[in-house]
């Protein structure tokens, strides 16, 4: 008994000391910002409030047989209430990946992909939003609804509760407008408008997003697997300008706060520029994640 | 908590139908005690007694009442925590929850005992590694897991556990892990070494490390850094004791992790390193003990956002002497876990030349200095340097008259930095000299009165202050006491407006005892200032008080 305590105690510590080695950190942007132009200031003239609007933020994979459907029910709903909503498809880097890996014959598959979908970024707003153990999943406006355990959720329940966050009222106004360069960079200028006064402490996320990408995607089709080579994968993230999880908005959030930025981000020469567009988010990174408003716009 | 309560009682039904098995021969042995504190406020804007409870609620009650069963090498403990519009957790809170404080199961073996439920220990001084409860400062700290402790030779401790903190009636979700091993090695009748080491792992739960990395991501890019969700602390120790002379050592280091520099409020990644040494040497009449600390950002907390007395893992108190009387404990010195250099020397010395032992000398002195600051400059008997975060000398001389007649007399001279203990950003530094004296006069062997008084004289802070008590013991049961605390000149926060006069403020106090076997039940009117409230070295600043304050201790 003593021996065998001596050694469970040995093992024990050894085991302690030892897993001191390694941990993967968390994410910590450690690239200067793309922000050229920051200002802030006080407007009496203040505007009326924009509708909110909803972002469904769907996190999906290549070889994900059932995240056709996700992606067909977040389309659905946009078009149920046009302008309204969002949608930014996110196939994250280094999660689930036997469902977000890209084909390639030199492992054994049958097709090869032309793009490879998955990035950091997208790796980091699952890890924070909560990484699930299936796909797909995707939050709305990245909130944890009470009857829900986590912000991920099945996509027929997209529809609910897009609803009642399009109910609710926004107390800041995006004002967002984007270009190409001389020098080939994404230009981003938002305005934010505080119309209401806020308490909690917000923040300003910028991702690029693209449509148009044709390429190879299981699929459930009746109950079987099939492979559509030229599958149509839209609302993919591509880049977050901002900090992944958002830049703060350094000022106190009273009503006529407003906030004037431009980004510049250099485009990757892949990205075909008639195709993409930029979303704003306003959203909460405390242990909140909310997003309060949300906007889009083609790059021109 | 329903869960909690459900699985308590599962755990006592098991428990009483194992041990009534094993042998009947232990009938077993019941234990416990209950405490009270209730407290009732007065408004009183002239000292800035003005809480919540002062506005709203009025009065508030804390009270535990504590179990223990033991039968057959198993033993039971159960406490039940009440707080009631309570200021005692957080002064400017009215917290109010009752429920099942803590509750624990151990079974002791031959040379081991097991503990699951909640548990209180410490390695060595507690550097590394110290679950505790102090209900004057409203801290607890015990640590909710398994922990199993082993002596596989009379000389020898070994101890592991795993668990989660307590805070208040939940627990915070950053695991725990320990490991302590300690040996008594007898050299000789007159040497012995007790040498020890300590390994504790911290890991920080991912919701609190979103709120860290979320923080640093809005630092300028190049204060930015990454955080760790693993911190290792570990410490060697060892006493050495040789006749009259006892030497303990103890070293302690923990991995890089973010810590908070409360020079700038921002997080930054160190490592931490604690040094503490002390030697004492005793003879008959004669004692001294000095002891020297050298922290270098050695913070560990459940997490680097925890601050004050929250969170704490490990248990760095002050090194300054723990004074009594009202006004010498007005100022005190917070361990400064970012940086500190700490020095104590206490003396005790009963001249031969006085009359048959009847004359005693105390002395301290005690320092705690920045880490770049300490020097012989610092160390010296220059009177004002306010580079010293606190300085204090101490001296008392306590003579017997006859067995009926004692009395004392002393001095004290306070360095304090308040801007750094108390957050009071632009107030100067306070430099203050308190005589005392205290006198105890026994009419009959179960009836004595004690006198005490102080006078505090600085130019600093709320100015000088007098104060004096006169207490009346009726052994064993009854004691009274009368005391009044006179703020008798300004200081610079009190300073009048230029055309007003300074009028006196009084700090009474009445209080009253009565003790009956283990009961003791005390009630008091108190009037007192703001201030640093410590015990066992650990402060935190407390707000004024004005109101009546009845207490009940009881141990069966």
């Amino acid at each position: 008994m003593k021996k065998f305590l001596s050694l469970f105690g040995l093992i024990s510590a050894s085991a302690l000391l030892l897993s001191s080695c390694e941990e993967t950190p968390p994410y910590i942007n450690l690239t200067p910002s793309n922000s050229f132009v920051d200002t802030t200031y006080i407007t009496n003239n203040v505007p009326a409030a924009q509708a909110p609007n909803v972002l469904i933020e769907e996190f999906t994979g290549v070889r994900c047989p059932n995240c056709p459907a996700a992606q067909t029910e977040a389309k659905n709903i946009a078009a149920n209430n046009p302008g309204r909503i969002n949608i930014m498809t996110i196939h994250p880097l280094g999660l689930l990946n036997s469902l977000t890996t890209p084909f390639s014959v030199d492992i054994g598959d049958k097709h090869t992909s032309k793009y490879d979908f998955r990035t950091l970024a997208g790796k980091e707003i699952f890890s924070m939003v909560g990484v699930t153990s299936q796909l797909p999943r995707g939050d709305v406006n990245r909130r944890l609804f009470s009857a829900e355990s986590e912000r991920a959720i099945d996509y027929p329940k997209w529809a609910n509760y897009v609803a009642q966050e399009l109910a609710k009222n926004t107390p800041v106004n995006i004002d967002l407008k984007s270009y190409i360069t001389a020098n080939d960079s994404i230009a981003v200028e938002v305005t934010l408008t505080y119309t209401e006064a806020v308490s909690d402490s917000n923040y300003l996320t910028l991702a690029v997003l693209e449509d148009g990408m044709e390429d190879v995607q299981e699929k459930n089709e009746g109950g079987t697997t099939i492979y559509v080579e030229d599958y149509e994968h839209e609302h993919v993230l591509r880049a977050v300008i901002t900090d992944y999880y958002g830049d703060l908005l350094k000022a106190e959030l009273v009503r006529g706060r407003v906030f004037k930025k431009l980004y510049l981000y250099k485009r990757d020469e892949k990205w075909v520029k008639q195709n993409l567009s930029i979303l704003a988010l306003v959203n909460s990174n405390t242990t909140k994640k909310d997003v309060i408003h949300s906007m889009s716009v083609k790059i021109k | 908590m329903k869960k909690l309560l459900l699985s308590t009682l599962l755990i006592s039904s098991a428990f009483f139908a194992f041990s009534q098995t094993e042998k009947n021969d232990d009938k077993g042995e019941f234990s416990g005690n209950f405490q009270t504190n209730n407290q009732f406020y007065f408004k009183d804007s002239t000292i800035g007694a003005n809480t919540t409870q002062y506005e709203r609620e009025l009065s508030s009650t804390d009270a535990w009442l504590w179990l223990n069963y033991k039968r057959n090498g198993y033993s039971l403990t159960a406490r039940f925590d009440l707080f009631n519009n309570s200021p005692l957790l957080s002064p400017q809170e009215a917290y109010t929850r009752s429920g099942l404080g803590m509750w624990s199961l151990t079974k002791t073996l031959d040379n081991m005992d097991i503990t699951v439920g909640y548990f209180y220990d410490q390695f060595a001084s507690g550097m590394v590694f110290r679950a505790y409860e102090d209900r004057n400062l409203g801290l607890d700290f015990a640590v909710q897991g398994a922990r199993v402790r082993w002596a596989p030779t009379p000389n020898t401790s070994v101890k592991a556990f795993t668990g989660l903190q307590k805070f208040r009636f939940d627990v915070r979700p950053v695991v725990l892990k320990g490991f302590n091993a300690e040996h008594l090695l007898e050299l000789g009748e007159n040497l012995s070494l007790t040498p020890g080491v300590s390994l504790v792992n911290r890991t920080i739960d991912k919701t609190t490390m979103d709120v860290i990395s979320s923080t640093i991501n809005n630092y300028d890019l190049e204060n930015r850094f990454l955080p760790k969700y693993n911190v290792f602390a570990w410490n060697v120790y060892n006493t050495l004791r040789y006749k009259n002379i006892s030497w303990s050592f103890e070293y302690a280091q923990k991995t890089a992790e973010a810590v908070v520099n409360p020079s700038t409020n921002r997080m930054e990644l160190h490592d931490g390193k604690v040094l503490l040494t002390s030697v004492s040497y005793s003879t008959k009449g004669f004692g001294i003990n000095a002891q020297y600390r050298n922290i270098n950002k050695f913070s560990l907390r459940t997490s680097p956002l925890e601050n004050q007395n929250f969170g704490m893992i490990a248990y760095l108190p002050s090194i300054t002497k723990q004074n009594v009387y009202r006004l010498l404990a007005r100022y005190n010195a917070f361990t400064q876990e970012f940086g500190e250099h700490g020095l104590q020397i206490e003396m005790s010395y009963k001249p031969k030349f006085l009359k048959k032992y009847q004359t005693q000398i105390n002395f301290n002195y005690s320092l705690a200095t920045g880490l770049d600051n300490f020097n012989a400059k610092t160390i010296g008997f220059s009177a004002k340097d306010t580079t010293r975060y606190f300085r204090e000398y101490n001296i008392e001389v306590l003579h017997k008259f006859s067995r009926k007649f004692k009395m004392s007399l002393g001095y004290q001279v306070i360095n304090y930095d308040q801007q750094l203990f108390e957050a009071k950003p632009g107030v100067p530094y306070v430099m203050a000299h308190t005589i005392f004296g205290e006198a105890t006069y026994k009419f009959t062997p179960t009836h004595s009165m004690r006198v005490e008084g102080q006078y505090l004289s600085t130019k600093e802070d709320l100015g000088s202050f007098v104060n004096g008590l006169v207490e009346f013991n009726i052994a064993p049961h009854y004691s009274f006491s009368i005391g009044d605390m006179v703020n008798v000149k300004p200081g610079y926060r009190n300073t009048p407006a230029p055309g007003k006069k300074f009028e006196l403020v009084h700090y009474y106090s009445i209080f009253g005892a009565y003790t009956f076997k283990t009961t003791r039940v005390t009630g008091g009117y108190i009037r007192q200032v703001e201030g640093v409230n410590c015990t066992g070295g650990v402060c935190r600043v407390e707000p004024a008080f004005n109101g009546v304050r009845l207490t009940l201790v009881t141990n069966f």
